[in-house]
């Protein structure tokens, strides 16, 4: 059975690879989809990217404005001077002569679009205005003269209470833009590929008569069944290791020190979805069923899984859900070897999920399969 | 003119026939539209996560930073979660939080006398956003501690030293810390320095929030399927000798493919009232016009199945003709706004996707969702692209089977 399959496997695989459109959703597509997807979630982006944000000061604002820009940059704002721009902070002139001579000052911060981002700026900005009113505070409550000098002492004084930041795991920095892209996309491509592709070319050749001609070969159904999961699944094998090799060359992804465990994850989850392909392809009518069908599953199992979103965003059931799906499996192992940098043992609970649903998915399909 | 309709009730017959591939097109974006609901709600997406705290200090600093997370929309997006070191960094390490804060013993004592005191942040590092806002606030209550020290250390210092306290002392301490507030209070009381914050919502606060935002470009990713599903049809009549036959009888090409357009305008016609019925209901998507804006999706659907028709008479063989469209439909949907709202891309890329075929689509529907009439310009155009890739299409059918 063995023989036969590898033979079935071998056969379909070249002519897999004879065909245009498996070029295109190998090599062509994905990247494509990288560099879009990457674009919009942010790029070549790092965290040391600053967020830019204009600063209208007039010339006699005084050293307070100057205090308040050092906070700001402190805050990972990068203060340009751009007229109109959807992040403004306006000092108003003689802004340290007016709080000096102790009259109240209102510095105004306009901010376009809500959410999220605008709530995190705001609270940056706010603790920006408010160290320098603090350290005038400071000041003056030891009796010393507000100017630029005696702030920069106090900047000096040690803090009784400090903070020690550290990441665990081995990486530094969260994966941002590409990085974060990358792998996700990866994840959902082949799922899209394995459901639509896979799926749909098991239906023409049921349509096309090419299974019946097998049913009535010497082939047991094993074989066949086995023989067709091979093509699809080293098919698989090869767009993975490309959008690797795409992802590191063209993207700059760092997939840390764990390559080849990453590679067999990946793997172990390419049989998984060739199979679960199949058995869309084998149990529907048409191709616009399964290309239909095969679309929303792989949506639907990306969006939960945490393909096209930073898992953390959603609620915490959603979070828990995400463990459901072989897509929040993948990416969750994924996230253990590249995030955390963890060993291969990490991921092997992954892995033998993989494979014990293979299993069970495999032996459905060899018992239901349909010739025609 | 009979003929025209016989060619339109033979294509929505064998529509009907197949209803699922017709529902599992309109099931993508349905189905797409309840998980953004499901997950976001009608509002932003706020991050959702963890701090674990190892506690070995078990006093009133402790306490303090704790509640600094338990309150306003801090408590809505962080949980607290108490632990003991070993457990915690053994979660941590497994990504079971969005940090881990270690609190010294004797934080609270340190804090009081004014001492050196090291709070430890581990931070998830497969997580950026809710690491940052943890690090953000516990960074604050340590700058809090310094200016509280600076203007009322040695109060504190001698309120700390206090083991036994009697009335006279409290008394002692309640007003040196009085003065120390009186000497702040022209600087702080109102503060002289005020910030003042002026949110201007855009487009992409809507009511209905993400979700509404990102409806339109997924209907018509629906409407665009659909249209690229509907013109494979011309290889299927194709093989099956349907356009051979047609071109056997005195009727012209133009009418028999007049009646697959009016069939698929009927078909669009039910996808954009069901899709703005499902959006409205489900993500509070405000729709102005409500026939408008149903028949300007069924119309520039025409245009779109045109347009993919035409692809597929260009191509040579079926597997051609399939190859090409999907190569077409898949980056035209990416850059047309249906998997990332225009607000939300890259102003290059939105540009661009603003004069796709799709992307202007929504664009314009956007408008008459948003109360804005279609310009007659507009209609105008979607009508001449109509005609003209009638006639194109029409021609190149022509040309393949006589």
């Amino acid at each position: 059975m063995l023989r036969d399959a590898l033979y079935l496997a071998y056969r379909d695989l070249l002519y897999l690879l004879q065909r245009r459109e498996t070029w295109l959703w190998t090599f062509i597509m994905p990247i494509v989809f990288f560099y879009f997807i990457g674009s919009v979630t942010g790029g070549f982006g790092s965290h040391e990217k600053r967020d830019p944000i204009a600063m209208i000061v007039p010339p006699d604002a005084g050293f307070l404005a100057d205090e308040l820009i050092r906070r700001l940059e402190q805050r990972n704002f990068q203060v340009v001077h751009t007229e109109n721009f959807f992040r403004e902070l306006r000092i108003p002139p003689g802004f340290t002569a007016t709080v000096l001579a102790g009259k109240p000052v209102k510095l105004q911060l306009t901010r376009y679009g809500a959410g999220i981002d605008t709530d995190y700026d705001q609270t940056r900005a706010a603790r920006a205005v408010y160290t320098v009113l603090a350290d005038l505070v400071a000041v003056s409550s030891k009796g010393g003269t507000p100017n630029s000098t005696s702030f920069a002492e106090l900047a000096r004084q040690p803090r009784p209470v400090t903070l020690d930041v550290s990441s665990a795991g081995k990486r530094k920095f969260a994966p941002v833009g590409f990085e974060q892209a990358v792998p996700g996309t990866l994840v959902m491509f082949t799922l899209l590929i394995m459901f639509t592709s896979g799926g749909a070319s098991l239906l023409v050749e049921r349509r096309q008569g090419i299974l019946r001609r097998l049913a009535s070969s010497p082939m047991s159904r094993g074989g066949v069944v086995l023989g067709k999961w091979g093509a699809r699944v080293t098919l698989g094998f090869i767009q993975i290791l490309f959008a690797m090799a795409a992802g590191t060359i063209l993207f700059k992804v760092n997939w840390g020190d764990h390559l080849g465990a990453i590679f067999v994850l990946l793997g172990a989850y390419a049989s998984l979805a060739a199979l679960l392909g199949m058995l869309l392809g084998n149990f529907s009518r048409s191709d616009g069923q399964v290309v239909g069908l095969g679309v929303i599953a792989s949506n639907v199992m990306a969006a939960l899984g945490g393909c096209w979103w930073p898992i953390e965003i959603t609620p915490r059931w959603t979070q828990n859900l995400a463990l459901v799906f072989p897509t929040g499996w993948a990416m969750d192992g994924l996230h253990k070897l590249m995030s955390f940098g963890d060993s291969w043992e990490a991921v092997v609970p992954h892995i033998v999920a993989f494979v014990v649903s293979a299993l069970i998915a495999g032996y459905v399909l060899a018992r239901t399969f349909r010739f025609q | 003119m009979r003929f025209v309709l016989t060619s339109t009730v033979k294509d929505l017959r064998r529509i009907r026939r197949d209803p699922v591939t017709l529902l599992t097109w309109l099931g993508i974006p349905t189905f797409i539209a309840i998980i953004l609901v499901v997950i976001f709600g009608r509002g932003d997406a706020r991050p959702n996560g963890k701090l674990l705290i190892v506690d070995e200090d078990q006093g009133i600093g402790a306490t303090l930073l704790a509640g600094a997370f338990s309150q306003g929309a801090l408590s809505n997006m962080i949980s607290i979660e108490k632990v003991e070191r070993e457990d915690g960094r053994r979660r941590i390490n497994k990504g079971d939080a969005s940090a881990l804060l270690i609190i010294p013993k004797n934080f609270s004592i340190a804090l009081l006398e004014g001492k050196a005191a090291n709070l430890q942040l581990v931070r998830n590092p497969a997580q950026r956003i809710l690491p940052d806002i943890i690090e953000e606030v516990l960074s604050m209550l340590t700058d809090a501690a310094f200016y509280v020290q600076m203007v009322a250390g040695p109060q504190l210092r001698e309120a700390a030293a206090m083991t036994a306290p009697t009335d006279s002392s409290i008394a002692g301490i309640s007003v040196k810390f009085n003065q120390a507030v009186i000497g702040t209070r022209k600087l702080l009381m109102p503060p002289l320095i005020q910030l003042e914050t002026k949110v201007i919502e855009e487009k992409t606060d809507k009511p209905g929030g993400f979700a509404a935002l990102m409806l339109p470009g997924m209907l018509y990713m629906a409407v665009f399927f659909i249209a690229g599903g509907l013109a494979t049809d011309l290889w299927r009549e194709r093989t099956f000798g349907a356009l051979r036959r047609v071109a056997t009888t005195p009727a012209s090409f133009g009418a028999f493919l007049a009646g697959k357009l009016i069939a698929t305008f009927l078909v669009l016609l039910l996808v954009g009232v069901f899709g703005l019925t499902v959006a409205h209901f489900l993500a509070d998507l405000r729709v102005a016009n409500f026939p408008l804006a149903v028949l300007w999706i069924a119309v520039s659907g025409c245009g779109l199945y045109l347009f993919m028709m035409l692809l597929q008479s260009l191509a040579s063989t079926e597997r051609v003709a399939s190859m090409l469209s999907n190569f077409v439909l898949l980056p035209l949907t990416m850059l047309g706004g249906s998997f990332f709202p225009f607000d939300l891309m890259p102003k290059g890329f939105a540009q661009i996707g603003r004069l796709t075929p799709n992307g202007w689509s929504v664009t314009e529907l956007q408008k008459i969702l948003d109360g804005a009439m279609v310009t007659p310009a507009a209609f105008g155009a979607v009508i001449l692209f109509v005609v003209a890739g009638w006639l194109v299409v029409g021609w190149r059918v022509r040309r393949t089977v006589c």
